[in-house]
């Protein structure tokens, strides 16, 4: 396919939900324990479950329940206009599914938020 | 048709359900019904936005016109009419499309706030009535949803 591509994502899943961080963005990878916001807040999930894994920047933490370091260099689509106020850096292309792009901190704010 | 009636335009109106409630779109605005597959959810993203899909080349987001309005239904919709304006492309969800129908009617703000700003009627079409979208002004509010 030709178009855009990215390179180097870390493929998270929150239950049912998707979602992609630039691999460049994280720095770590801990165990889950410290007081860190849950993924599944974005997407209006309450029931917090235990475990799963923590992604550390510099700036931010959040945990998801799973974890995929994905090297391959994936199709990348841009945001549409309108959700472009959302902070989403564009999806990416995995199997034939749509995988949302954002930064560890931009998905701690959005977790941390709707907490 | 009324003293004070409006015809749309020549071009008419594409005419869709979603729910109980008709809606109508320019249908120069409307480039194609699609059947709308798994969708991908957006963190963040409000209840009216059910997620996004890819479509040649393009990621569209899918509007839920019922919650939108406030009148959610359970139904898992199938099929979504895609309007085109300046601000992008959007897949409104559709319980059935009527097709394309010259309007008459009203075609004043059905409120003053909110979402109904930018839904304009009562207009007629052979169907029933149906609440106009303003599409341009509508993708606009959405934006800052």
């Amino acid at each position: 396919m030709t178009g855009p591509r990215l390179e180097g994502v870390v493929l998270c899943r929150v239950r049912d939900e998707r979602l992609a961080v630039p691999a460049e963005d994280v720095v770590a990878f801990e165990a889950p324990g410290a007081d860190v916001a849950w993924a599944g807040r974005a997407f209006g999930d309450t029931d917090v479950p235990e475990g799963g894994k923590i992604l550390r920047s510099r700036a931010a933490a959040v945990r998801v329940d799973s974890v995929e370091v994905h090297g391959e260099a994936l199709s990348f689509f841009e945001v549409p206009p309108l959700l472009r106020a959302g902070g989403l850096a564009g999806f990416v292309l995995v199997a034939g599914e749509l995988w949302p792009v954002l930064s560890v901190e931009r998905l701690a704010a959005l977790s941390r938020s709707a907490a | 048709m009324l003293e004070n009636a409006l015809v749309a335009d020549a071009h008419g109106h594409l005419v869709f359900a979603c729910g109980s409630s008709l809606y109508a779109v320019p249908a120069d605005t409307a480039s194609e019904v699609v059947n709308v597959p798994t969708l991908t959810r957006v963190p963040g993203a409000p209840q009216h936005l059910l997620g996004v899909f890819a479509h040649r080349g393009e990621v569209l987001p899918v509007i839920d016109l019922g919650r939108l309005v406030g009148a959610a239904t359970d139904e898992a919709f199938k099929r979504a009419v895609l309007v085109r304006t300046p601000r992008g492309a959007v897949a409104l969800t559709a319980s059935r499309v009527l097709g394309v129908s010259v309007l008459e009617g009203s075609f004043d703000p059905l409120g003053d706030a909110g979402v109904q700003q930018h839904l304009r009627g009562p207009a007629r079409a052979p169907a029933g009535e149906v609440a106009v979208i303003d599409t341009r002004s509508f993708v606009d509010f959405l934006a800052q949803a």
